[in-house]
């Protein structure tokens, strides 16, 4: 039996390999179909889709907002979370574990839970909702990642590169800017792109912190629940491959493998 | 003859265009201790793999007392294997790592526990045996793979470098215990090494490997006494190598000295040991060659002595503190001298 | 180990963010789920007829929740065994790129993904259209859609990569000759799974697990695009913090929630600490 088994395994992978990734190319192809059901046969080659989709009364601002988000979300958490990383690097491995541990609780939190909780908080502490509340609710869950990974660089690092600096003269923050950053900078740069890829991405936080405005994900949501047009699949592959993108750069950047 | 345990029949295997065993037959008998040596990349591994059934060759078989197993997994042969690196299981106690193979085959209850100790014992365990796999050190966690394999009762044991982790005391304790493990339990182990005095002392027999073919196959006193070929005599201790030529029946030496040779005319290379050197002021031999001393290396009980000849060449003598009581001063001309039944001649290798 | 106290200051703008918006945020909504009601206007109180209400009205939904959430979470980490032991022992230099799937599709496209199987298991979708078109059915299939089956399946699809990764990452620290030495010692390929694999890779597939599970409990929006009438907590919890206007009961429910989630999955974690060799 286990003998069968090895010999189909293949099979299995590639399936999965199939429900991984097909799902996407589907959106994809959809939107530059002008089936109105977004079913087969495919229709014909058409941009109609994506002509809606740049027509569409909210989608500029919607734009502009999810980029001003991720953006801003991807240079603070690379600041914040560099320097976490940083004093973690010279701690003992075990306290840095434990506290990355710690930091890392946002991130195992259902989303809807930390979402409601925190517009309740921003409620009771006459927060105004909007793009800072996002901001800040959106660093929650991308600053662990770009701790552990940023950490993960810094563990390898030598740092007597640093002491030599110190040594012939630099103070720690010169150092810091000559010696250590330039050393890090892929890392850093490819950890803040996986936040911007978080923060784009995010919808369920954003929906109960944004208050009043869209960005591309909730605005989406609008779409998906109301008018049902196939310019879903166009938004849909623009979020795509903005993430898939960053993702990619990032990956580049960072070595990072799980 | 008695049907030998091992048989490898023209076993042969290749990686892509990469030959990595060209057809090798060996026999092996019970209770021998032989030794796969080689430089890395000669295919010793490889064929190790073979035997113990983790590579598939190419053509070939392999037959344990005159059963093909060729085909069969690793995990149906009657061979256990030591690897290089141990592959200990972590997450499991000593006993347990030990016990683990007796547990695939359905050995339970007081014969599981009584053959694990047998084992611990074997291998001198001791007080370890209660300790995490990642405590253990290296010798210890040796022993924890050697007990593993061994409590199997394998008709054949496979050791993969098995002391190439260790460092050299360890190592040359390991040596002693594996020669006694092997004489107390009359096992066949086959060990694979590069490093030559690992092999010489620890094996009955010794296959000397090349680029993916046997060189040569013999006691240790043969292949160190007696090489095949240049190779084999510069891998295993330590060679002088002198240039010759053959030419119309007669071969010279680039430091001088010819006699009648029949055979082809080709380039010719002579090998004579450190230790045949002898210093011509004390004794006379049949071939005597002027040197300078260029440099001394003082090793205790005997000091290397390094020679240069007029010719240029250059040859390494031995000198031995007890008996050569007479000192060379670095720059002193002198005449060194071999007798000729010590000397081996080949025909001359391009890249070794 | 020398540590420069100025150093340490460095944590300081990420714990001021994790205590500000986070500790601070969960003491508050603790809190919260204690208060009242009162006129559409929230009114500090001390009372238990929230969780009263969360732990009595609910209960089939949690059921439903809990059910798909368990069998979501353990698919996928089946599935991830799968692919990642794959990857990892037999994929050879297809490894590198077998591994890129999941990553690539791990960071994006959360409300796109689900979507995607809305297009594909719809009344109008491709599914039914395939079916339909090779004659297989006369008419759409509703089964499929609409279903806690469907909703599984588009949770399995969103959560696969978040399990295949942290597996893949700790079956990294197993060498392969531990695998050879198994079955040298006679461990056939059922034997080298359960006892060298699993137990040596208990962390990610404890991490799996527990992404798997937390993630599904708290998805709404997977419900509401391919469950049709299928509610599962999420979708009980958002309207309390919308035009039913009860935020400590939606509070309420999001302790009780976490709170049995956090029992099932120390329950699963301890239950995989358990997994021995025999």
């Amino acid at each position: 039996m286990t003998r069968g088994f090895e010999k189909i395994l293949p099979f299995l992978v590639g399936c999965l390999v199939l429900f991984l990734i097909g799902p996407f190319f589907l959106v994809a192809l959809f939107s530059f179909s002008d089936n109105p059901l977004s079913t087969i046969p495919l229709g014909n080659l058409s941009l109609v889709w994506w002509r809606e989709m740049i027509d569409h009364p909210g989608f500029a601002s919607a734009l502009i907002n999810s980029l001003v988000i991720a953006i801003s979300v991807g240079i603070a958490s690379a600041i914040i979370g560099t320097m976490a990383a940083l004093a973690l690097a010279q701690m003992k491995p075990r306290a840095a574990t434990a506290i990355l541990a710690v930091l890392s609780l946002p991130m195992m939190m259902p989303p809807l839970v930390l979402a409601v909780a925190l517009l309740s908080y921003y409620h009771a502490i006459n927060l105004p909702l909007n793009l800072v509340s996002v901001i800040i609710s959106h660093l929650l869950f991308t600053l662990p990642f770009v701790v552990l990974v940023t950490y993960a660089r810094l563990a390898s690092f030598d740092f007597t590169a640093v002491e030599s600096a110190r040594d012939l003269g630099a103070t720690p923050l010169v150092a810091f800017f000559t010696v250590t950053l330039p050393m890090i900078r892929p890392t850093v740069i490819g950890a803040s792109l996986i936040a911007v890829a978080l923060s784009i991405d995010d919808f369920i936080i954003t929906f109960f912190t944004i208050g009043q405005g869209n960005t591309l994900p909730t605005m989406v949501w609008g779409m998906i629940r109301t008018q049902l047009t196939p310019s879903v699949n166009a938004i849909g592959t623009v979020l795509i491959v903005f993430s898939l993108c960053s993702s990619v750069i990032a990956l580049k950047l960072t070595r990072y493998r799980g | 003859m008695a049907e030998p345990l091992l048989r490898l029949e023209k076993l042969a295997k290749d990686f892509g265009s990469v030959t990595a065993v060209k057809p090798t037959t060996i026999d092996i008998d019970k209770g021998e201790f032989f030794a796969l040596l080689g430089p890395s990349g000669c295919g010793k591994t490889t064929l190790l793999k073979m035997i113990g059934g983790f590579t598939q060759p190419q053509s070939g078989r392999i037959l344990i007392e005159g059963e093909d197993v060729t085909r069969l997994g690793p995990e149906k042969r009657p061979v256990n294997t030591v690897f290089q690196g141990y592959g200990l299981f972590p997450h499991m106690t000593v006993p347990q790592n030990i016990g683990y193979g007796l547990k695939r085959q359905k050995v339970s209850g007081g014969e599981l526990t009584d053959r694990v100790q047998e084992a611990i014992d074997l291998v001198r365990l001791g007080d370890f045996v209660n300790r995490a796999i990642d405590e253990l050190s290296g010798g210890q966690q040796q022993r924890v793979a050697l007990a593993r394999a061994l409590v199997m009762r394998p008709k054949i044991l496979l050791l993969d470098e098995p002391l190439s982790a260790l460092d050299l005391k360890l190592r040359q304790q390991m040596q002693r215990e594996l020669r006694r493990i092997h004489d107390e339990i009359g096992g066949t182990f086959i060990v694979v090494t590069h490093d030559q005095g690992e092999a010489l002392s620890l094996a009955d027999n010794v296959a000397v490997m090349r680029q993916g073919s046997i060189e040569q196959i013999g006691d240790p006193a043969e292949v160190y006494d007696q090489p095949a070929n240049q190779f084999v005599s510069t891998f295993i201790g330590e060679a002088n190598l002198i240039p010759g030529r053959r030419e119309n029946g007669c071969a010279t030496l680039e430091t001088g000295y010819s006699w009648n040779s029949d055979g082809e005319d080709e380039d010719l290379v002579c090998m004579i040991r450190p230790e045949s050197i002898e210093f011509a002021q004390d004794k006379r031999s049949e071939i005597v060659v002027p040197a300078r001393l260029v440099a001394r290396t003082y090793q205790g009980a005997t000091a290397l002595l390094d020679f240069e000849t007029a010719a240029g060449t250059d040859l390494r003598a031995v000198e031995n503190h007890s008996t050569d009581k007479t000192r060379i001063a670095v720059g002193q001309d002198i005449e060194l001298a071999w007798s000729k039944a010590d000397m081996r001649i080949f025909p001359a290798e391009k890249n070794s | 180990m020398r540590v420069e106290w100025k150093l340490r200051l460095l944590l300081l703008p990420a714990f001021g963010v994790f205590t500000l918006f986070f500790i601070a945020p969960f003491i508050y909504f603790f809190v919260l789920s204690f208060w009242s009601v009162k006129l559409y206007k929230l009114s500090p109180d001390f009372t238990w007829i929230n969780y009263a209400k969360a732990l009595t009205r609910y209960i089939p939904i949690y059921q439903l929740t809990f059910s798909v959430a368990f069998a979501v979470a353990l698919t996928c980490v089946l599935l991830g065994l799968l692919y990642a032991g794959f990857v990892r022992f037999k994929a050879g230099r297809w490894a590198t790129v077998l591994v890129f799937i999941p990553l690539l599709t791990l960071f994006g496209g959360y409300l796109v993904k689900i979507y995607a199987w809305k297009t594909i298991l719809g009344i109008n979708g491709i599914l039914n259209g395939a079916l339909t078109s090779i004659g297989l059915i006369d008419g759409p299939l509703t089964a499929l859609f609409y279903s806690p089956l469907a909703v599984a399946i588009t949770l399995v699809y969103f959560l696969l990569p978040f399990a295949i990764l942290p597996i893949y990452a700790s079956m990294r620290g197993i060498e392969d000759i531990e695998l050879d030495a198994a079955r040298d010692l006679g461990a056939g390929p059922w034997h080298r799974f359960k006892d060298i694999i699993v137990p040596r890779c208990r962390a990610g597939i404890i991490s799996a697990f527990i992404i798997c599970f937390l993630l599904t409990v708290g998805d709404y929006v997977t419900p509401i695009l391919v469950g049709g009438k299928i509610s599962m907590i999420g979708n009980m919890i958002t309207p309390q913090f919308g035009q039913k206007f009860d935020w400590p009961l939606g509070a309420a429910m999001s302790f009780v929630t976490l709170a049995v989630s956090v029992g099932f999955v120390a329950a699963f974690s301890v239950l995989i600490s358990l997994w021995r060799p025999r």
